[in-house]
């Protein structure tokens, strides 16, 4: 074999070992990563799975924020007539009807 | 010579003075007495109209004692005040009302209608005094309530914090509407203290007040609106959110 093409050659087998190299590094970088997600998913769906109510430090749970959603709309709709009442009394005893005339 | 004490004349006239004024007397005999029954129908009239307006206050004034001493909420001080004046205008209507029922004279009726007329600022200021605080005390427990579901909330926000969940936009959100409840909180106990010094006073010069406080209490519940929407919002995050029950249970 002539000089010039052995060197072509052992090129030419360098880039492809040089060329697996990068595939392998790469690819193995890819897996690494989603082996990550994979694996932050898996721990998300167990903490979901393991959730069947929610209660936190203070006893304090959806049911209970929900309810007192619920309270708070009703108390709010009550404020509201109240305050409505309250706008007709100041009209209303705003005109005085002068009893002496 | 005896001087005659009545000449023929004279005593001629006196006699036609007499026929005259007996005369005059049966003329004005009915119209006397149609003016006296036509003042006891003025009378009546007016006594029957003033116990109406008193029964009327009376009626008021019993419903804002009421109203006032279901209200919770308010201090206990501006409600005391409150249900001083409206005790002390009941009193008055009372005595107004016994006083109207034992006139006889329409002077009497007309002198009762002017006191009417300068007791009724009193009775305004406190009975929308009652209103206005009964109004406050339902803000007052509104305020409560929303504290009371920042605070749930807020828990549960630690509890998912603790679960290494991202909560910093919750926190932030939940700080701001806390903020604002605290603004609504220091505006009632603002409306209430001003309520207070105003049930006594005389409503033809506190009315521009109240209404203002009408006013403020409507922006209030545009301010309570807004909280409860933003609160809404962030228990419905809760909601999609899945915590841990293993930092909970810790």
């Amino acid at each position: 074999m002539h000089p010039t093409q052995s060197k072509t050659k052992q090129k030419v087998i360098v880039v492809s070992l040089i060329s697996v190299a990068a595939v392998i590094i790469l690819g193995g970088a890819a897996y690494a990563v989603m082996q990550f997600v994979s694996t932050k998913n898996k721990e998300q769906a167990a903490a979901q799975e393991s959730t069947g109510h929610i209660k936190s430090d203070k006893g304090v749970t959806k049911q209970t924020l929900n309810q007192g959603m619920n309270d708070l709309a009703d108390s709010i709709e009550e404020s509201k007539a109240v305050h409505t009442e309250t706008e007709a009394v100041i009209k209303d005893m705003s005109t005085q009807v002068k009893v002496s005339q | 010579m005896r001087r005659r004490i009545f000449s023929r004349t004279h005593l001629s006239l006196r006699m036609f003075v007499a026929m005259v004024m007996a005369l005059v007397l049966i003329i004005q005999a009915p119209v006397q007495a149609q003016t006296t029954a036509v003042a006891a129908t003025e009378l009546k009239t007016m006594v029957t109209k003033l116990t109406k307006e008193v029964d009327e206050r009376l009626a008021a004034t019993d419903k804002a004692l009421a109203t006032i001493k279901q209200s919770s909420g308010a201090s206990s001080s501006a409600t005391e005040v409150i249900i001083k004046s409206l005790e002390a205008n009941k009193k008055d209507l009372t005595e107004l009302k016994s006083k109207l029922s034992r006139t006889t004279t329409l002077a009497d009726a007309k002198l009762l209608a002017k006191q009417m007329d300068d007791q009724y600022d009193k009775y305004a200021s406190a009975n929308v005094s009652a209103v206005a605080i009964k109004d406050s005390s339902a803000q007052q427990q509104v305020q409560k309530q929303l504290k009371t579901v920042v605070s749930d909330a807020q828990s549960m926000i630690d509890t998912a914090g603790a679960a290494d969940m991202n909560v910093r936009s919750l926190q932030e959100n939940l700080k701001g509407v806390l903020q604002l409840i605290e603004s609504i909180g220091a505006i009632i106990a603002a409306v209430i203290a001003l309520i207070a010094s105003l049930a006594s006073g005389n409503f033809s010069e506190t009315s521009t007040i109240f209404k203002a406080i009408a006013g403020q209490l409507s922006q209030n519940l545009v301010s309570i609106d807004s909280a409860q929407n933003s609160l809404g919002g962030i228990v419905d995050t809760i909601n999609n959110m899945q915590i841990n029950n293993e930092a909970s249970e810790r």
